[in-house]
């Protein structure tokens, strides 16, 4: 009797140890995978290729042409404008510079394979990359008096483009 | 009760997370990209004009032409050509001319109004040649095209109108002769 009596509260005192130790009982978890899937992010580019100047449709050389007043240069080169994702707005713009007085730049306007313009219009979302043709005139204007002008660098690198992703105000 | 507690902290942390993020949103930077054209620089031609080896100074586009004194004599019957030479030069790319106009001759530094009454100025382009050549028509102003492939030749001719008195003998005067120069357009 004493023999199971002890056995029992030997048996109570390990499950009490075990109690006492609770630090070291695993406790129940589970886990499972939410099956979320991928998400993946949009793009958003712009891309100008190398460009090229010309005269009456003739190829010219800037770094050694010599322009007249009464003269008109044209540049043109490709734009690759990507615009990805599914609500993916943007406004693609550009920027000209300030000449003297004695020239004008005209544009750059920028044209879509159908030749519409747009520079200055919202581009939405698209599976390829939009390809885009800029055109700037540049003209040393004619009536101008004495010898204005002449000699004069004009420079045009400022003249670039911009695509700015337009917030979704619908969005939530 | 420290369950029901923890609770509600962790739902007053949701809530601020969740304000946090909306109170942000005005702030969020949208995507933006830029490029350059490269267009690079586009240089402007110059261009020179000498008058009888002199240039022209810059920044006119007309000049004044200041006869130097005769080697003759001028009397009614024996007129006094004086050559002026222009000369075009420039790094124009494209075919580069000019017109050169000669105007009404201005007579100057004589207070003789006699002299400068019966002084008579007038013009003629010549290709090459002698300006004394017989049949060159002498007008009072007269153009003619510049290029760069040669230089143009103006004769002045100074003369004493039929008539003039014997009281402007041995009398000078200063005679200017207005030029202007004008790019003919491409």
């Amino acid at each position: 009797m004493n023999k199971m009596i002890k056995g029992a509260a030997f048996a109570g005192l390990g499950v009490a140890l075990l109690l006492g130790g609770g630090g070291t009982l695993a406790n129940w978890n589970v886990s499972d995978d939410s099956r979320a899937g991928i998400i993946s992010t949009g793009d958003l580019n712009l891309v100008a290729s190398d460009g090229k100047w010309t005269k009456n449709g003739e190829a010219i050389d800037p770094t050694s042409y010599r322009v007249v007043p009464g003269e008109t240069l044209t540049y043109q080169q490709a734009v690759t404008v990507t615009v990805q994702g599914d609500e993916l707005q943007a406004e693609l713009t550009v920027s000209g510079v300030s000449l003297d007085d004695a020239v004008t730049l005209d544009g750059p306007y920028l044209t879509d394979p159908a030749g519409a313009r747009v520079d200055g219009t919202i581009i939405g979302n698209s599976d390829v990359p939009q390809q885009l043709i800029a055109t700037a005139t540049f003209a040393f204007r004619d009536g101008i008096t004495g010898r204005q002008g002449a000699a004069k660098t004009f420079n045009l690198d400022k003249v670039g483009y911009q695509l700015t992703q337009v917030a979704d105000t619908n969005n939530n | 009760m420290r369950f029901r507690q923890a609770l509600q902290l962790a739902a007053v942390v949701a809530s601020a997370v969740v304000a946090g993020l909306f109170g942000v949103q005005g702030t969020l930077a949208l995507w933006t990209v830029s490029a350059s054209s490269d267009a690079g620089m586009i240089q402007a031609a110059d261009f020179r004009l000498d008058l009888n080896d002199r240039e022209i100074p810059g920044g006119v586009a007309a000049a004044a032409v200041v006869l130097g004194s005769p080697t003759t004599v001028l009397t009614p019957s024996s007129p006094v050509f004086v050559k002026v030479d222009v000369t075009l030069t420039t790094n124009a790319t494209a075919p580069f001319e000019m017109e050169a106009g000669l105007g009404a001759a201005s007579i100057s530094e004589t207070s003789s109004a006699e002299l400068r009454r019966n002084l008579a100025v007038s013009y003629a382009a010549v290709a090459g040649g002698d300006c004394g050549t017989p049949g060159l028509h002498y007008t009072a102003t007269a153009a003619a095209r510049v290029s760069t492939s040669d230089k143009t030749t103006f004769c002045v001719r100074l003369a004493l109108r039929e008539g003039a008195p014997l009281s402007i003998q041995q009398l000078g005067a200063r005679i200017s002769v207005p030029m202007e120069f004008t790019q003919i357009g491409i």
